[in-house]
């Protein structure tokens, strides 16, 4: 066990430096930080001089390597829009960023599970009906379309909630629930055919043969051997659901690191946007290796190999 | 009426015109039509038939574990003096696992791939005996042990997949008798095991089974476990009992074609014979059923009696029932 913790680890940095590697490139190739951050009318000499600090005069190669060099002692450069170390800059909106997904992931698992446990039980009746349509509707709707017009019905007409911004937990309802809606179909779906696959294994019917309640059944046998397929979809989701946090914290002006982001691309602040890339990748992996560790937690086959 | 175990001491299950039905796209399948057979107390009943005979949708129907939405269950299944079939669904979970248990086919999948041993063993002991904690893991260890399972007590924190075939099947056998039943129904119980794990399984099972008195349903379609194991044996085909007896009577003296066939097709290697014999034709489809005998279209005594009407399992020799109109062993009569 300890064993394969170790060995995931060991690919964490390689993972993180293909992603570098690929926005390095990309933001390097698609615009200048030269023409945004200096007057229009700056003379060559201010452009040649903020090149030669920000080594724009070197090959893309080059620039890579000069800038893995100082991530590697632990500097991420400065933010061009905000004067100091862009690092500290993307940490400091970390904490917002965890807290929407953490509403959200919550929300999206326990009703998503909730859900697709309630329709594998009632499989082909009304409650099955209900949900699954539900959810595929939902499904198919855009998480942007969503979240304005939440903002619409709940913030501007009824006033019951904030439009935007971060606060209190009213604060945080509308931007949750976007997010939430944009996994959790895909969380009722999974839950479900994975609930009605163990519900078909033999040893569900030795179960009732011992005079198991359909309760007990469901609850301690189909639903733990059902969590592996949920479990191994979560860490799959992970991503969407950071990517989905990028849209909705610019929609409710969250002020977390999918909006730093997304400011920070329009304005060529590549610092920035680099060590936001660095910290989300790190989320990202080591979400799914928590994952990994839940699944051998619930399944003696994976843990015992 | 029609058992065969003594008057005076009612057996312990009585199944009386058991019929099942599936609800299916293109109308109703009957299963099971009209099956009914005894079995007394700490006595063995071997049910015998090919794939598609019926025997295992009788083993679940007499425990109702048949999806209710997709089968109709009629007839009595009288166990101790209470009819199983009308019994609500509360009830009857009192009865599974405590009176009436059940080992299945295919321990690959019988047992829950993520539970430990021990927790699926305590299971029954703590719901229908409500032993504590430590009293169910006490006991389950000594079900291991009755099964002859070494290390017992290693043995309750290990999962399935950490045990052989033959190991798993002693579990679920060590999980059938947890709560001493009075009847066991073992749906193949050997047939997915390799031939030497198949007798000692066999072994234990009767060594179990003298010890707790208990009665078992030997389902199964090998005739040398029927022969080896049974005191009466129930050949069934395409849903409908054809012949019951005790067990000398039926290998001795089959009457009915069918099984007649069945013995004849067991290899005989002291009469050096060069091709294994069968039965012609194959068993009709349960949705499209000859009206008369289902065995007629393959039995060489079918005459046109047995094309139109379907023979009760009736008596033909004493102790020994039929559904046959031209039964082996008796002078063959010319059809009016």
């Amino acid at each position: 066990m300890l064993n394969y913790v170790a060995r995931r680890l060991f690919y964490v940095p390689l993972s993180i430096l293909i992603v570098l590697g690929a926005a390095f490139v990309v933001l390097r190739t698609t615009g200048n930080p030269i023409d945004i951050f200096l007057d229009p009318n700056h003379t060559p000499e201010q452009a040649k001089a903020l090149s030669a600090r920000l080594h724009l005069d070197q090959p893309i190669p080059v620039q890579f390597a000069i800038y893995l060099r100082d991530v590697l002692r632990g500097d991420f450069g400065e933010s061009l829009q905000f004067g100091g170390p862009a690092m500290p800059a993307v940490l400091g909106r970390l904490g917002a960023t965890l807290e929407l997904l953490a509403a959200a992931l919550a929300v999206a698992l326990v009703l998503g599970i909730a859900g697709g446990v309630a329709c594998a039980v009632w499989r082909d009746r009304v409650p099955d009906f209900v949900i699954s349509t539900l959810a595929i509707a939902a499904q198919s709707m855009p998480s942007f379309w969503l979240g304005i017009l939440l903002i619409q019905i709940f913030a501007v007409d009824l006033r019951w909630l904030p439009t935007s911004g971060r606060g209190d937990l009213a604060h945080l309802i509308l931007p949750a629930t976007t997010l939430a809606a944009f996994v959790l179909p895909n969380f009722v779906l999974i839950t479900r055919t994975s609930m009605l696959e163990v519900m078909g294994e033999p040893f569900v019917v030795t179960g009732r043969a011992k005079g198991l309640s359909a309760a007990t059944l469901v609850f301690a046998h189909v639903f733990p051997n059902a969590l592996n397929p949920i479990l191994s979809f979560l860490g799959v989701q992970v991503g969407r659901l950071v990517a989905g946090s990028i849209v909705t914290e610019t929609i409710f002006s969250w002020p977390g690191i999918g909006r730093l982001l997304i400011g920070s691309i329009f304005q060529r602040d590549v610092p920035v946007v680099l060590a936001g890339v660095v910290v989300v990748s790190l989320f990202i992996v080591l979400a799914n290796l928590a994952v990994d560790l839940l699944l051998s937690v619930n399944d003696p086959r994976i843990r015992l190999g | 009426m029609t058992g065969i175990a003594p008057m005076a001491d009612a057996p312990l299950l009585s199944v009386r015109d058991l019929t099942v039905r599936f609800r299916s796209g293109r109308g109703a399948v009957t299963a099971i039509d009209r099956v009914s057979f005894d079995v007394a107390r700490g006595r063995v009943l071997g049910l015998v038939g090919e794939s598609g005979s019926g025997k295992s949708v009788t083993a679940l129907a007499l425990m109702r574990l048949l999806p209710p939405d997709l089968a109709a269950v009629a007839g009595e299944v009288r166990f101790d003096g209470r009819d199983l079939v009308a019994l609500p669904e509360r009830e009857m979970r009192r009865v599974r696992g405590r009176h009436v248990s059940m080992i299945f086919q295919e321990p690959m999948t019988s047992l829950n791939p993520i539970a430990s041993i021990g927790r699926q063993i305590c299971e029954p002991l703590r719901l229908h005996l409500g032993l504590g904690r430590r009293a169910a893991r006490e006991r389950a260890a000594e079900l291991l042990a009755m099964v002859a399972i070494p290390e017992p007590r290693r043995r309750l924190d290990q999962y399935p997949h950490e045990l052989s075939g033959g190991m798993r099947q002693r579990v679920v056998i060590a999980m059938a008798i947890a709560c001493e039943p009075r009847l066991v129904i073992a749906d193949e119980p050997t047939t997915a095991l390799d031939v030497t794990t198949q007798a000692q399984i066999l072994d234990l099972l009767r060594d179990l089974q003298s010890r707790l008195g208990m009665a078992i349903i030997m389902i199964t379609h090998d005739l040398g476990v029927v022969a080896e194991f049974a005191d009466d044996v129930q050949v069934m085909y395409a849903g409908r009992g054809v012949e019951r007896a005790g067990v000398r009577e039926v290998f001795g003296h089959p009457r009915h074609p069918y099984t007649g066939g069945l013995l004849r097709s067991i290899p005989d290697f002291e009469a050096d014979q060069d091709r294994l014999i069968g039965i012609d034709g194959t068993v009709p489809s349960l949705a499209n059923l000859p009206p008369g005998c289902a065995y007629a279209p393959r039995c060489e005594r079918a005459q046109e009696d047995c094309r139109t009407v379907v023979p009760d399992l009736d008596i033909v020799a004493p102790a020994h029932r039929a559904a046959c109109f031209h039964p082996l062993g008796v002078a063959r009569e010319a059809s009016p």
